[in-house]
């Protein structure tokens, strides 16, 4: 759509401009296109009469699709497939017939992965009929898929040359224009037309053109077409991630379409007839800010062994620019990246800040299509809590910022306790020494030491060794500086006996005294939640959700009776225990999850809490819940606890990454059973810590061990 | 999902509020439909009847058909009611009653006491000489979807093209639906509670066609928007009037037939999921099959030009065959797609077998 209205024809703007909302100069061709012709005779009997813009449309429409009929074809899988067979079928649809676009005369058609997943390798390709041939059936086979995008290429057999279609320039492309959606899911002998505009020419993250015509498992695989009848780029799902989706058929026909444009496509063509899988890159970092959109682009940690980590790029560094392209959120980064394949190389150019003032770094990683395998591992100690601060209820931006990793002075990073029988034991790390850097070790000797202030920058900056490495830990002991060398280890199984109290001052005669019982409403919550937490901490607080077997709304009486076994762990350890109430009498559902979420933003208004020590624990129906709220809250949540509870099959099991492992507790009958030991091996392999509770006698003495734990959760 | 469908309703409600404020003349200008959509509003109904429940809306639409007051509509359980009423396009309020039932195509013909009122013509425009509508014709839907029109107020407007006409293949929870005929599939979101029994209408307010019921398409499981095009409801209409509904109810047998496949040599791999796939587990020796080529591990892809998925797909499609039919299959052999003739459908086989008989008494026949 390059042409645009004569100014001298711009007469007539007002009387139609109503109609043409959505279009740049389309209509006045249309219109002067049909004043025009009907002298001649179009518009005769098989015309609709009536409005001639809008029939003149109609027939541009139809004439569009016309033009690339003969190249839209009808893939079906042939033979069923596993992966098709997803749970939930009546929330996403189904593998069905679906659509193709010839892109080369040999017989190479792209399509939809929707219509062939992974495990389908053969289709049935409808072709359709031309001028010589009759519409027929061939088999094609699947010769290589762009797995980011969701494509697939088929090579079918024609005999003879089938018809290549147009392509539409992308960079022709405006918000606004009419396209045309065709496909031949619904029937081989006709190509079916949705109507609509192009919604934004660059989204699910570079991949896309977004389009408001239907678009459906009936024509995924199908073109997208412009009034002129050229391809712009091929419909297929694309998940909306920033709404969770995992699929992007959960938008068919709902006035969001993706197409990818054809111009991506054609580029990796040839890669693609060369039987080539092409896997989206990844560069194997991870950011500080929790908010995934809008954050600072600050790497809070490296994938070791992943294309970031070989270039050299470490936590703290800022991306500045991407491809050429400066960034300055987390997103822009994901734009460069994102439509990356495994194997290119991009440019990248970080400000890493050091002792001699801020540093620009232009480096080149290489994507890679897998990351190593990584699995949590220590060092074996736990450094001081943050000092809490003495007002309550502070403004809820303030929290926020907090939340986000921001601005709080930093207390010198002190190690509190050190864990038995670690590395960090062996070498000697004592209680009260203050960690100032880390220095990369036996890997890439000779770099800059990196400077940490707090738990969270440490933990981060550790994450990103493997098992088995030697990290240098520049500590500060008195006034003497030591390096000591701390191999990282696999997580202990259990969790010492002897804890040093966190809040040692708060351990009086009376432990009611010294905790108070507090209901957490916030808007939009069902039902309250209760939590049992020190008076007056002076550290920032643990927080220990329990979920009991679902017995219905919590009342105070209840809660109280549950929080006195639970007071003097909570006041020793500093930990928040939350009890929540189940909605429904005998059930745990998404309403409760819910109501988790509002009671844990309740809860910071009454105190500061450390978000390395967040745990989710139940027993029974309750741990299974706990185990899909940690997976719904996902990083936010550090530990989950599960007594007698299997995980839930539908959840499954995460594998671990940086910032997303867990340390799972284990416990109960369950847990000496064949399910629990084959949870335990599957847990393990997939890189979380798992920890096996004991059995204990009394309420008392288990809410002990859990806020033990809790604290515990802060091992570096 | 059902969030973007309704979304997406609300933008189409804001038009359908625009469109009726704007139903001046003087505002109609060349390439909208005020017009059209006037003429055809003053020709649909809401209708409001039993139900009320949780899932089921008490609520549907329908068009005025004649004169004398014959309201057609889509039989749905909001029918299910001693008192149905009806609101015409003047905010007039009728009581309906229920006078025949179109079992197949679903179809439900009311009664109201009044004359003189505005009605569509069940005429097909082909049959007038003017265009008939094909794919890609802009279309109107006219109807009270989420029952947002209240009291007096005109019903919604939603705009679209036919995307399609197809054999309707569908299903309603998990029952297939009986009717069987073409459909319009349209490229806007009609499939919504209320809607059913609107009109579809061209931009001159022609009627093309009934909003039909809320259905999945049998093969994905997506939501059909989808209308009966108005010569099915000519048929439906002249039959209902003629009191044929016993008759249309009997056509409805031949829905799930299951086909003893033995008697043309096929043995298929045990049919254990809901879309086992037809591969062939074995050929009877100098059968049918055995002469047309197939061997052990084909996939049969298509009966008769028809694709198949499943061996249920593929048993209703031989069912449709009567004795003496050609029965052609395609079939994937060796990663090549293969024609296979297999002749005539013999006399005694395939037998119609009850679909309640169990394994057992098959093995004994």
């Amino acid at each position: 759509m390059t042409m645009h209205p004569d100014p001298e024809q711009s007469s007539g703007r007002g009387a139609i401009s109503l109609t043409t909302l959505h279009m740049s100069g389309l209509p006045w061709l249309l219109l002067l296109g049909c004043l025009g012709f009907a002298r001649l005779g179009w518009g005769g009997p098989d015309e609709p009469s009536g409005s001639s813009l809008a029939a003149a449309e109609e027939q541009a429409f139809v004439a569009a699709v016309d033009r690339v009929a003969a190249s839209i074809v009808r893939v079906e899988a042939a033979g069923a497939s596993v992966s098709g067979l997803r749970p939930g079928a009546e929330a996403t649809p189904a593998i069905g017939p679906s659509t193709g676009v010839v892109v080369a005369a040999e017989g190479w058609i792209v399509a939809s992965a929707f219509a062939l997943p992974a495990d389908v390798d053969t289709a049935i390709v409808t072709l359709s009929a031309m001028e010589q041939t009759a519409a027929r059936r061939v088999a094609g086979r699947v010769i290589g898929r762009d797995k980011g995008r969701g494509i697939v290429l088929l090579k079918v057999d024609p005999g003879e040359a089938l018809p290549v279609p147009a392509w539409a320039a992308r960079d022709t492309l405006a918000v606004g224009q009419w396209v045309l959606a065709a496909g031949r899911g619904w029937a081989s002998e006709q190509v079916s037309i949705a109507v609509g505009i192009v919604s934004a020419t660059n989204r699910a993250w570079g991949r896309a053109v977004q389009t408001d015509a239907a678009v459906s498992p009936a024509n995924y695989g199908g073109p997208l077409i412009d009034v002129e009848g050229r391809v712009i780029g091929i419909l297929t799902p694309l998940p909306a991630d920033t709404a969770g989706m995992q699929q992007g058929t959960e938008l068919y026909d709902a006035g969001i379409g993706f197409a990818v444009p054809i111009e991506d496509l054609l580029r990796v063509l040839p890669r693609l007839q060369q039987g080539e899988s092409l896997e989206p890159g990844l560069l194997g970092i991870g950011y500080r800010d929790r908010d995934a959109i809008n954050g600072d682009p600050v790497i809070g940690f490296v994938r070791p062994g992943g294309p970031a980590a070989q270039v050299g790029l470490r936590t703290g560094d800022r991306i500045v620019s991407i491809g050429g392209q400066k960034v300055s959120r987390i997103a822009d980064v994901r734009h460069g990246i994102m439509p990356l394949y495994d194997g290119d190389e991009v440019e990248m150019v970080v400000v890493r800040s050091g002792r001699g003032g801020d540093r620009q770094l232009t480096l080149h990683p290489r994507l890679t299509a897998e990351l190593p395998p990584w699995k949590k591992g220590i060092v074996g100690m736990v450094v001081e809590r943050q000092t809490a601060s003495p007002e309550r209820g502070r403004p809820a931006d303030v929290a926020r910022n907090e939340d986000r990793g921001g601005a709080r002075a930093p207390s010198p990073l002190t190690v509190r306790w050190v864990w038995p029988e670690t590395p960090a034991d062996r070498m000697g790390v004592q209680a009260g020494d203050r960690v100032e850097a880390v220095l990369p070790g036996d890997r890439n000797a000779g770099s800059d030491p990196q400077p940490v202030a707090t738990a969270a920058e440490l933990g981060s900056i550790l994450e990103g060794y493997l098992v088995g490495e030697r990290p240098l830990l520049r500590i500060q002991r008195g006034d003497q500086t030591v390096d000591l060398a701390v191999e990282l280890a696999t997580p202990p199984v259990l969790i010492p006996e002897a804890v040093p109290p966190v809040e040692a001052a708060l351990e009086p005669s009376d432990p009611a005294s010294a905790t108070r019982l507090v209901k957490l409403q916030a808007a939009e919550m069902g039902e309250p939640a209760w939590a049992v937490l020190p008076r007056q901490p002076t550290k920032s607080l643990g927080v220990l959700v329990y979920f009991d077997e679902p017995r219905g709304p919590l009342d105070e009486a209840t809660a109280a009776a549950a929080a006195a076994a639970w007071a003097p762990a909570s006041a020793r350890f500093g930990v928040a225990v939350v009890f929540v109430g189940s909605t429904e009498p005998n059930r745990w559902t998404r309403a409760d999850m819910a109501n988790v979420v509002r009671s844990l933003s309740a809860l910071r208004g009454e105190g500061d809490l450390d978000r390395e020590r967040v745990a989710v624990v139940g027993r029974a129906a309750g741990g299974s819940f706990a185990w899909a709220v940690a997976a719904a809250l996902g990083p936010a949540i550090r530990g989950v606890g599960m007594l007698d509870a299997a995980i839930p099959r539908q959840v499954g099991i995460d594998l671990a990454e940086p910032g997303r492992w867990r340390w799972v507790v284990l416990g109960g009958q369950r847990a000496d059973e064949d399910a629990g030991l084959r949870e335990k091996t599957a847990l393990e392999s997939a890189g979380h810590a798992v920890v096996r509770m004991p059995t204990l006698a009394g309420a008392a003495a288990q809410a002990e061990w859990w806020c033990r734990w809790v604290e515990c959760l802060g091992l570096l | 999902m059902n969030r973007c469908r309704r979304d997406r309703c609300l933008c189409w409600l804001v038009l359908g509020g625009l469109l009726s404020a704007c139903l001046v003349p003087r505002l109609a200008m060349a390439g909208e439909p005020t017009a059209a959509i006037m003429d055809a509003a003053r020709k649909v109904v809401k209708l409001y009847g039993a139900g009320g429940g949780r899932s089921l809306e008490a609520y549907q639409t329908g068009m005025l058909v004649s004169t004398e007051g014959h309201v057609l509509t889509v039989l749905s359980s909001v029918l299910d009611s001693d008192g149905i009423d009806c609101v015409l396009d003047d905010g007039r309020r009728y009581p309906a009653v229920l006078i025949a039932a179109d079992m197949l195509r679903e179809l439900a013909l009311l009664r109201i006491e009044a004359t003189e009122l505005p009605a569509f013509s069940l005429d097909s425009p082909a049959d007038s000489g003017l265009p008939s509508a094909r794919v890609g014709t802009r279309v109107l839907a006219l109807s009270n979807l989420f029952g947002v029109a209240v009291g007096d107020e005109r019903v919604s407007v939603q705009q679209g093209v036919i995307a399609a006409r197809i054999p309707l293949e569908a299903r309603r929870g998990s029952h297939e639906v009986a009717y069987r005929g073409d459909v319009y599939v349209l490229d806007c979101t009609t499939n919504n509670p209320g809607s059913p029994g609107g009109a579809l209408v061209d931009w001159q307010g022609r009627l093309l066609g009934m909003l039909g019921k809320e259905l999945r398409t049998s093969q994905t499981g997506v939501w059909l928007n989808y209308a009966l095009p108005v010569e099915t409801l000519a048929a439906g209409y002249r039959g209902l009037l003629a009191g044929e509904t016993e008759a249309e109810r009997t056509a409805t047998a031949a829905e799930d037939v299951d086909v003893d496949l033995a008697g043309l040599g096929i043995v298929f791999v045990p049919d254990l999921l809901e879309r086992t796939p037809p591969f062939v587990e074995a050929i009877v020796p100098d059968s049918p099959a055995a002469r047309a080529g197939l061997a052990a591990d084909d996939l049969v892809v298509a009966v008769g030009g028809r694709a198949v998925s499943s061996q249920r797909a593929m048993r209703q499609a031989i069912g449709m065959l009567v004795a003496g039919d050609a029965v052609n299959l395609t079939v994937i052999h060796a990663g090549e797609l293969l024609e296979c003739p297999l002749g005539p459908l013999p006399e005694q086989a395939p037998r119609l077998v009850p679909k309640n008989e169990t394994e057992a008494e098959k093995e004994q026949r």
